[in-house]
Order: C-alpha cells, then structure tokens, then sequence
C-alpha cells in the first residue's frame, strides 16, 4: 500500500501524527532556513551547532501539537523554537565557561568569569536574544515589562504615566512574567 | 496556554535576515539518520515501524536442531557487502519534481542502505505547470518507484511498481501478460505484449532474463534480472557467430558429420559447443578455441562498467494505454565493505541421494546473513556415474533426472527455494557406491528466477517466494530431493521429499 505523500498541505498533520516522513520532510523543507538561523546565533559555539539543530527538531517532533497555524507560519514557529533553543545552548556555554574560568589559578583571586570577555559575548548574546524574543508579549505588555524591568520604573511611576490602576499594572507584569518564564524556563524542566 | 512552544507561536522573527543555506542530500540523510535515532531513543523502545522491522529481521539467531544437531546461538547484523546488498524501499518520498522528472529516494530499514532515483515521464501529457506527481494520477499514468535493488555477485535485480488510480483497468493487461507467460515467453516480448525493456548501465545495454511479473489490484510489480556481465552486444555476437557457424556447417555437412567441430552436428550442438566468440574461418583445435574464448572473455569483462560505480537504468515502456515510456534511473550509493560475510558455523542437516547411477550428498555446514538475506554453506559430492544412469534410463524405457536442493519456509508462511552452485572445496576425496569422486563446497542461495521458479514451483505444487520476506520471525530449512520422471509416451512426473532434519532459524 502507498503511504499517503508528503505535501505542503499534510505535513503538519503527518508531524502531528508522528508519522517520520513528515519529520524528514521539515528537515528537507526548513532544514536550511533553521541551519541559518543556528549559525548566526550560536556563532560563539559553533561547535554546538548539530547537536542544537537535532534538538531544535526533536522539540518540533514532540510539541507538534503546540504548533497553532490560526496564529503563526509553521517557519516562524520552527524559527521561534531556534531562537529559543540557542538561549539554551548559550546559558550551558555560560555555565562551562564558568566552570572553567573558576578552575583556572588567575580566577581563583578574582571573581570567576568577571574578567573573561567570552562569557561577555555570551552573555551579551543571551540578553539580545532574550530582548528579541520579548515580542510574544502585547504592545501594552511590552512597555510595561520594559519600563518595570528594563527601565526601573517603579510600579506607581507606570501607574500614573499610562493613567492605569496599580492593580492593573501588577496584572500585565505577573501576565508578562509567566509567559516568558515559561520561554525561558531552562529546558530540562521542559522536557 | 500550557507551555513555552504554544508561547513560541507567538514569537516573531524577521526571517529576511537569515541567508537560507542548502542542505545537501548526503547532509540531509545525517540529519534524519540521527533524528531517527534519538527518536527511538526517546521512545525508549523499537516503537517505529521502521527500526522496528530493523531490530527484528537484522539479527538472526539458531534456534534447534531436530536430530544429530544441538542449539546453536549466534547474531549477526544484516549489512551490505559488495557482493551482496539489498536496497528495497520500506519507505518513499518524494524529494523533487522537475519537467517530467521525479525524483525519489527509498530507504531499506533492514540493511539501512538509501538510494535516489529518477523516473522520467515520456507521456506527453500536457499540463506542464502543474506538479508531475498530481498530474499522473489525473492522467491515469502509473506512480512509478522501484521497490528494491540488490546485487549477489553479477546478478543485480531492480524491482519496480507501477501504480495507477482506481479508474485503470489493469484486466486487459493481466489477461495479456497471463497468457504469454502460460505460453513459454516472458512479458517484455514486445511483438506479443507491447511492453519493452532496457536495463543499462552507464548506458550500455546489459542481458536480462527470468524477469517476475504480478498484478495486484491496480499495481504491476516487475522484477528485473539483469546479468552485469553480459552486454547485449556480447549477445548479439554470440548470435551472430551461431547464425555464421550455422550457416557455414550447412554447407559444409561433412565437417559437422565427421564431427570435426566437437560433434557440432546439428543447430542445437553447435549452440552447445560454440557458445562463444570463437572463429569459425579456420580450424584450430578444441583446447585451441577454448583458450582463445577465455582470453576474449577476460578482455571482455575487464571493459565491463563496475554496476556499482555506474549509472544503472531502466526503460520501460508500457504501451500507451499504461502511461507509455518509464525511465528509471539510480546508482547504488554508499560504500559497501569488502569481503564475505562471516559464516555461522552449525550442523545443519545432510542427505545422500543414490538412484539408478545418479548420486549426490548434500552437508550443510553453516549459514550467513548478508544483504541479500540468508545463505547456507557445506560440502558437496557427485559421484554420478553416467554409464548406470544411462543403462537405467533404457531399461525402464524413461528419462529422468534426480537431485538434492534446499527448500525453507518461514513463519509468516512464505516458502523458498533455495539452489546450491559448487566451489572448490579442501582436496578431500570420498568413496561412492560408484567409484571414489571430489567433495566439493557448495554455497546455496534463494532461487528467484521468475521462468525456473514457476516451473519448480508447478512441479512441487509449491508457491516458492522469489526473496526473503521483511519481518520474518523464524526460518526453518531442509535438503529435499526432488525426482523427474519422463515415461515413454512424454509424460513428466515429479516428486519431492524431505530428507534431512529440518533446523529453525529464529529471527530476534
């Protein structure tokens, strides 16, 4: 019997139903696109770039049905988990940089990683990403998070600027909290 | 919302600043090579249809032995070798269209070999601009794919299947290829069926013979042998010296009467004794032509294209009514490991057959697992002696023919045939009811030629599969000897038995 063909109009059904053609279509269909996206964000670590790849689409594999079409192209979601993932990969970067900038004799005088100007790019890279990835939020969720977490404004300060009740402003934080608690929650919990 | 990847639809990225790289084909494979595997990893079991047949049919295990054997346990994986591998398509995709070309790729979740295949469309169907692959099941042309290639020694077998849409009516096709083959010719007799057939490599047309046939629903299956060491225009020499010496000997009937040329006395001796490229101009001696046949034949094959190095093709054309001319093109990717397979030592059976001066014994001493599925391996005597065979045969006014051979059959309900050839073996003598003789090895291997298997297959009223099954749990096999009897007024007669105990393979 021929198995049903992958196209662009099943594929994501497929996917959903764990069928591994599909899985192998997305790699022949997005594979590029995701390499691309890698590349550029794990360029401190190039050395993670396959195993943050493979992760990317096992990740694709298991919350396929997390993937909302009514709401995003299936490329910008692939891009999302990319982008996602690399914050992972350059977090663990961070922690082994750390790890051996602690062990080294110059750190043991001074504090460890403060000095070294790779866990500053990698740093830097993660703030970056992680300033990006704030557009899952609303418009209103954004300015407030920014100007709260970013800014330092305080809550009162918001409150009177944006003519909104504190309680109000409390609840466009706490919202905003969650949701990217859970993008940047560290992914061994999410797994 | 329950989770960061429902959140991430959310996300937005300006994808235009990403330069899309191209992934190639080698890389692609990698990639789903190792997505496969932490897939299964991941399930923590062979859950997949595919590394589940992997896992089940890749190791095989001696099970028991009946009588004067033991338990015998041994693994091992099924890879490809150079000399014997399989590609058969457990899976296909699509991996591009282009004019009235699609590609393919199939993977063998057994041996885990890939290959890609063209197949070309001559169909002159008209829309161009939508996807050939929609296009054809509009336009009532078959889905073309090959379901399988394997190479044992010269032998390479591409299997094909055609599949139409449910408004083809494939009756007229059957009816014709159904009665050509009950008439003794094959399917691809152009004058007969309309169908052609080509199998090249790097374009050169290579023999083929003893190709399957089958129509099942709206599929034609088609197994194609083809002999890599035979070139069409070494055939057609082959035909042209024949009709030379032929007509040479017709005219000259005293040479072939004095049996000057090997006894060449009539069309069918002299197909017989001058099978080659020998001249027929002058008159060397016997030993004389066979050297210089060698000789031409070794130049011969060392100008034959390495099949696999080389472009492998098959052209088919059906016929209008089925979608016209298919071109499948392939190579065979991947380095395949030198050698043989290792031989899993066992005591698997023997039998002696003495009849009327017809005399064989059959040992089967061990077995392997190669791509092309299993084989068996011992020692083998005949000690035939012709004299006593020949004072029989007039005696009791018949013909006949006797002789050992395997056949095993697997749980899935498959049975096989499996024919032994003769090796050289250690120089060990054995002593007959007929005089003392050679004790030759033998290699025994599936027996898949379409036109002998159904011959065999009527005669043991047996429906012998042409290739091993996927999935099989056990194989079971045991030496048959197998009796033709011709009486006098040409009547066949043939009989077959076991005669040795059967051993079970398990498969794990």
């Amino acid at each position: 019997m021929f198995k049903k063909r992958i196209t662009d109009d099943n594929y994501i059904e497929l996917l959903r139903r764990k069928d591994e053609r599909a899985l192998e279509y997305v790699v022949v269909k997005y594979g590029g696109l995701l390499r691309s996206i890698l590349r550029n964000r794990l360029s401190l670590i190039p050395d993670m770039l396959d195993e943050c790849f493979d992760d990317v689409l096992m990740k694709v594999w298991e919350h396929a049905d997390d993937y909302d079409e009514t709401r995003c192209e299936f490329k910008s979601w692939l891009a999302a988990i990319a982008r996602y993932r690399a914050i992972d990969y350059l977090r663990k970067a961070r922690r082994e940089e750390e790890m051996m900038a602690g062990e080294s004799i110059d750190d043991m005088v001074t504090e460890p990683g403060a000095a070294d100007p790779r866990i500053a790019q990698i740093e830097d890279a993660i703030e970056s990403e992680a300033e990006q990835m704030l557009s899952c939020l609303s418009p209103k969720d954004r300015e407030i998070f920014k100007r709260i977490y970013i800014d330092g404004d305080s809550i009162e300060e918001v409150s009177r600027d944006m003519d909104m009740p504190k309680e109000q402003v409390y609840n466009h934080t706490s919202r905003s909290k969650k949701r990217l608690r859970k993008i940047y929650t560290p992914s061994r919990v999410m797994q | 919302m329950n989770n960061a990847y429902s959140i991430l639809n959310d996300i937005e990225t300006d994808l235009s600043e990403f330069d899309e790289e191209v992934l190639s084909e080698t890389e692609i494979r990698q990639i789903n090579k190792r997505l496969k595997s932490r897939i299964d990893r991941k399930s923590g079991t062979n859950s997949s249809r595919v590394i589940g047949n992997l896992g089940k049919a890749a190791i095989i295990v001696i099970g028991f032995l009946a009588v004067g054997g033991g338990v015998y346990a041994a693994s091992q994986y099924r890879k490809n070798l150079k000399d014997d591998l399989r590609v058969r398509a457990t899976e296909t995709r699509v991996v591009e269209e282009n004019g009235n070309t699609v590609t393919k790729e199939m993977y063998d979740d057994v041996t885990g070999a890939v290959a890609t295949y063209e197949v070309a469309y001559d169909t002159g169907a008209g829309n161009t601009e939508e996807p050939l692959v929609e296009r054809i099941v509009k336009d009532g042309i078959a889905n073309a794919e090959i379901t399988g290639i394997s190479m044992d020694y010269s032998n390479m077998k591409v299997g094909v299947r055609f599949t139409f849409d449910d408004e083809k009516d494939l009756s007229r096709l059957k009816h014709i290829l159904d009665t050509t083959s009950a008439e003794g010719a094959c399917w691809n007799c152009t004058e007969v069926t309309g169908i052609s057939l080509e199998t090249m490599l790097d374009d050169i047309a290579f023999f083929n013979w003893g190709n399957r046939y089958s129509v099942e629903g709206n599929s034609l299956y088609l197994d194609l042998f083809m002999d890599t060491t035979m070139t069409m225009e070494y055939m057609d020499e082959i035909d042209r010296r024949y009709e030379e010496r032929a007509a040479y000997l017709r005219e000259h009937p005293e040479e072939a009467e004095a049996g000057q040329w090997a006894g060449a006395v009539t069309e069918d001796d002299i197909a017989a004794e001058e099978y080659s490229f020998s001249e027929v101009a002058e008159e060397p001696s016997r030993e004389e032509i066979i050297a210089g046949r060698l000789k031409e034949l070794d130049g011969y094959k060392k100008d034959l294209p390495d099949p696999l190095k080389s472009t492998i093709k098959v052209i088919i054309d059906l016929g209008e009514d089925y979608g016209g001319t298919y071109t499948f093109t392939t190579r065979l990717e991947g380095e395949f490991g030198e050698g043989s397979h290792e031989r899993i030592a066992i005591n698997g059976g023997s039998a002696e057959l003495d009849l009327d001066g017809i005399y064989e014994t059959l040992d089967i001493k061990a077995y392997s697992i190669g791509g092309t599925g299993l084989k068996l391996y011992g020692d083998v005597c005949n000690g035939t002696d012709w004299n006593v065979y020949t004072g029989a045969c007039d005696e009791k006014n018949i013909e006949f023919s006797a002789c050992l051979r395997i056949r095993a059959w697997d749980d899935l309900g498959n049975t096989y045939l499996m024919l032994w050839y003769n090796v050289p073996g250690d120089g060990s003598k054995k002593t007959t009811p007929y005089g003392e003789t050679d004790v030759d090895g033998f290699v025994a291997e599936i027996y898949d030629n379409a036109f002998g298997l159904k011959q065999f297959g009527e005669e043991a009223g047996i429906n012998y599969s042409s290739e091993w099954a996927d999935g099989i749990s056990q194989i079971t096999f045991a030496i048959e000897k197998e009796v033709s009897v011709q009486d006098a007024d040409r009547r066949n007669r043939t009989a077959v038995e076991l005669v040795s105990d059967p051993v079970t393979v398990t498969l794990q």
